[in-house]
């Protein structure tokens, strides 16, 4: 087959085109549901969509090298203008759909674009309302109400394709040339990093690092032209760029868009694509987990006895296999029948059906939901990386499966611990460098080791992760302690959604809790206790008590000394809007630390009558 | 584009309208507002043909609309969205939107019952055209579930969505916004004027909400005891006196109280 050709396209722009012109270029490449009706693209539509985009760019004044910006929920044209970007050996930065006005003018700005596109009038509209002196081209996708906009830098997607498609006769060939001109050194992606602390930096990534990730996730993962893959994570991260594109491109595998990004939809949608190879942060995977059980919890009592029956047989046969034993004889007997009435259903329900593995990654998962899924027959890998590891750089694979470990690395990475306990990855995975940032970048890196940042020991070939490094916190008492550890370990109770716990240079540990409201709210429902907001669910005692048992579970974990002591319950959800977590769920600690003061000192008032967790 | 002209109904002996007349021009958002039982749903439900006018002529786009059926009504381009939600509770959203459709429909019941001939392609045009109003109004994620399971608000949008798989032209919308949230207010207000502009229909709205109203209309009409008071852009009816005093008002001194004695005389 064309492995060899395959092997030769060194840029993504050149995957796709030899998808586009290949023996293949009939078959489906993208689909998008439109009025209920999955409608495909094929191979050949995606290369020729591309080659007008570019073109239309072109004719634009869009030149090598220059930028453009997008802030649109994902669709088809997001990935023609990202490729045709490519092609010019520019950048494309982005925002998160739900970003705000401070943070797009940072990223406008930082980029220098002179173009950005967005996908539908609210997009348009915070643009619009920002003072962006650089802006010449404001490029809709969906421009549903803008037909009395009167600005004249705007223009529709389709029109900037019309453009490209009357570009002239040489428009084609010019189009191959710019894409055969592609070198491995040019970049791939310019990706903002979260920002815990402090503005977003701009990793730049390679075309190498993209076809080397895409080619190392074929061969570790066996991936087929026939997989499907469901395109619902925000673009802007490097999670979607990885599995809708890098990957996507190297396996030529199929990419679905949903009608919608809502929640809902998504799940509805992935239903019925059955993705072979889901991927999703720690805590959809969470979502998922306490969905089924809510379920449980209202059906008939008939189906009750099946789950709490059959379930413990699942759960043993995944314990069994994680710690690679062989599981006694009943369970092995017991196994196919309780995949037949019982996990098959979940598998169908959860649209897990055909999930050959499925991937967490983002934040830890908790040890329970983890061995639920493989309970129920999906195997679930870790992943791990960061923006500057080109996402995915190390991963449980083949058999390799632990609950606490991340994996083992990517063929052709490698890594190991610093002397300070830091872990450093190695390879043609790791990022170019920070746009406009040589500081940051120096600091980034370590005689050519990527530093993660994160504290972490290797077991067997295995990475395991504890905490961000420079988060290492001591008690007054001087007794060392990770506070996202015992975050973690807190949020693994399924009645716990954030957790931020406080103790450098106090006397104990305290933590801000933030329940859990599906979940909590489900199980104050079934105890009939009334509740109408998540405020005033927080404060009903017995959901005090709940989260403190919580809590004292917790505990028993821990050592005496970092034992949490009191807690108190937030009473709004951490919201990215509010700056509080970044738009990928990650606490921004200090933020929160200066907003929530009153409420932490209160955690540690003698007088306060707050009952701790002991 | 609709014409009222000195529209009365009578029920027995309670004047209900008393010769009322407006224009809704095209293209525009008209509202209409009033106190309880000012004659707002009545007005609506003699354009519509559930009540027959005791005189008076309605015309819309000139035809007149007097002594038609509902059903007529609607084939002539005036599509109804109810203020107490009117959906078949236990079918789906998609099938309830489909009966919207049901208007344009023209296969018989034999080639339904036998799935052959003009039904076929029908079903399929329609579904698209239900498939792009669950697309307009975001209804992606209820689509396949029962009406009845769903909030008060949502109802009242596949309630919209179903008039506007009716096609009409003109639009009446009998309190749109009542007994929803702020938030579901603010939707609705937002579907109703994508409709306006998107989809090119004329809107004629009935409602309490004056803040709702004068946000989204561009004209405003008042009913007070079936007599119509104050007719203008939303600041000068609501600077009106008359209107204050009967809508918003004081009880006690009211101007248009003795506006109304006058008129009785």
């Amino acid at each position: 087959m064309s492995a060899s050709t395959a092997q030769s396209a060194d840029t993504l722009p050149k995957l796709l085109m030899q998808a586009a012109s290949g023996p293949h270029a009939g078959e489906t490449a993208l689909r998008q549901k439109k009025l209920g009706v999955w409608s495909p693209i094929t191979w050949r539509q995606y290369g020729a969509n591309v080659r007008d985009t570019y073109l239309g760019l072109r004719a634009l004044g869009f030149n090598e090298g220059d930028r453009v910006f997008f802030a649109s929920e994902n669709a088809p044209e997001i990935f023609y203008l990202d490729l045709a970007v490519q092609v010019f050996r520019g950048l494309m930065a982005g925002a998160f759909p739900d970003s705000q006005g401070e943070e797009i003018t940072h990223l406008m700005e930082h980029a220098r674009s002179r173009f950005a596109v967005v996908g539908d009038q609210e997009q348009a509209d915070k643009l619009l309302a920002l003072d962006l002196p650089r802006l010449e081209r404001l490029i809709v996708i969906d421009d549903r109400c803008m037909s009395e906009y009167e600005d004249k830098r705007i223009m529709t997607f389709a029109a900037l394709m019309e453009l490209g498609r009357n570009a002239g006769d040489h428009g084609d060939e010019s189009f191959l040339s710019a894409v055969a001109a592609g070198k491995p050194s040019d970049p791939v992606a310019l990706l903002y990093t979260s920002g815990t602390t402090g503005k977003p930096k701009g990793v730049l990534l390679s075309q190498a690092s993209a076809v080397h990730a895409g080619r190392a996730m074929v061969v570790a993962e066996g991936l087929t032209p026939e997989d499907e893959m469901i395109s619902y994570l925000p673009y802007a991260w490097v999670g979607e760029r990885m599995f809708s594109l890098f990957y996507a491109l190297a396996a030529r595998y199929k990419v679905n868009f949903p009608e919608d990004f809502d929640l809902e939809v998504v799940l509805a949608n992935w239903r019925e694509v059955r993705p072979n190879i889901p991927a999703a942060a720690a805590r959809v995977w969470e979502g998922l987990c306490s969905r089924v059980y809510i379920g449980i919890d209202n059906t008939t009592a008939f189906k009750r006895w099946i789950f709490r029956t059959l379930m413990p047989i699942g759960h043993q046969a995944a314990s069994d296999r994680l710690s690679g034993k062989r599981s006694p004889w009943w369970v092995r007997l017991c196994l196919p029948v309780a995949d037949l009435v019982l996990f098959r259903p979940i598998r169908l329900e959860l649209g897990l059906s055909q999930a050959r593995s499925a991937y967490t990654g983002g934040s830890a998962l908790g040890p329970e939901v983890f061995t639920f899924f493989h309970s129920i027959g999906v195997t679930l890998r870790q992943i791990y990386g960061q923006t500057e590891s080109c996402g995915v750089a190390v991963m449980h694979q083949g058999e390799h499966v632990y609950v606490d470990t991340v994996g083992e690395p990517f063929p052709g990475m490698e890594m190991r611990i610093s002397d300070g306990g830091e872990v450093l990855l190695r390879g043609p995975l790791v990022f170019s460098g920070y746009l406009d940032n040589e500081e940051a970048t120096a600091a980034g890196l370590l005689d050519g080791w990527l530093r993660t940042g994160d504290q972490g020991s290797i077991r067997d070939g295995q990475l395991i992760i504890f905490d961000r490094m420079k988060e290492v916190c001591r008690t007054a008492a001087g007794e060392e302690f990770s506070p996202q550890l015992l975050q973690n370990k807190l949020k693994f109770s399924k009645f716990i959604r954030e957790a931020v716990v406080v103790g450098d240079d106090r006397p104990y540990v305290a933590a801000l809790v933030q329940i859990d409201y599906d979940n909590v709210g489900n199980w104050a429902t079934r105890r009939a206790i009334n509740y109408t907001t998540f405020k005033d669910l927080c404060l009903r005692p017995e959901v005090r008590t709940l989260i403190a048992d919580e809590i004292a579970a917790t505990n028993h974990g821990i050592p005496p000394g970092l034992r949490i002591q009191k807690f108190h319950l937030l009473q709004k959800e951490l919201d990215a809007d509010d700056e509080e977590i970044t738009r990928t769920a990650k606490i921004k600690r200090a933020k929160v630390e200066s907003k929530y003061a009153e409420l932490i000192a209160a955690l540690y008032e003698n007088v306060s009558e707050e009952m701790g967790a002991q | 584009m609709l014409s009222i002209k000195d529209i009365s109904l009578k029920f027995g002996g309670i004047a209900v309208l008393d010769s009322i007349s407006l224009d809704v021009a095209e293209g525009s958002i008209h509202a209409l507002i009033g106190p309880n039982g000012a004659g707002k749903t009545s007005l609506l439900n003699c354009i519509t043909g559930f009540y027959k006018p005791t005189q008076g002529s309605i015309r819309y786009s000139g035809n007149e609309l007097i002594g038609l059926r509902p059903d007529q009504v609607s084939r002539v381009g005036v599509s109804r969205m109810f203020q107490n939600i009117e959906l078949f509770p236990h079918l789906t959203v998609l099938s309830n939107i489909l009966v919207g459709c049901h208007l344009h429909m023209r296969y018989s019941a034999l080639e339904a019952a036998f799935r052959f001939g003009r039904m076929l392609k029908e079903e399929l045009f329609h579904l698209e055209v239900a498939e792009e109003i669950i697309e307009f109004l975001d209804l992606e994620a209820v689509r396949h579930k029962k009406v009845a399971d769903l909030a008060y608000g949502m109802q009242k949008k596949v309630e919209l969505g179903r008039a506007l798989a009716m096609k009409g032209r003109l639009l009446l919308l009998d309190e749109p916004f009542s007994g929803l949230n702020v938030e579901e207010k603010q939707d609705i207000a937002r579907y109703l004027i994508e409709t306006w502009q998107e989809r090119k229909i004329t809107l004629f709205l009935i409602d309490h909400d004056v803040q709702a109203v004068a946000d989204i209309a561009g004209r405003i009409s008042v009913l007070d005891y079936g007599r119509k008071i104050a007719d203008g852009s939303p600041e000068e009816v609501l600077s009106d006196p008359r209107v204050i005093a009967a809508y918003l008002g004081s009880a006690e001194k009211s101007p248009a109280q003795p506006a109304r004695e006058e008129a009785k005389r």
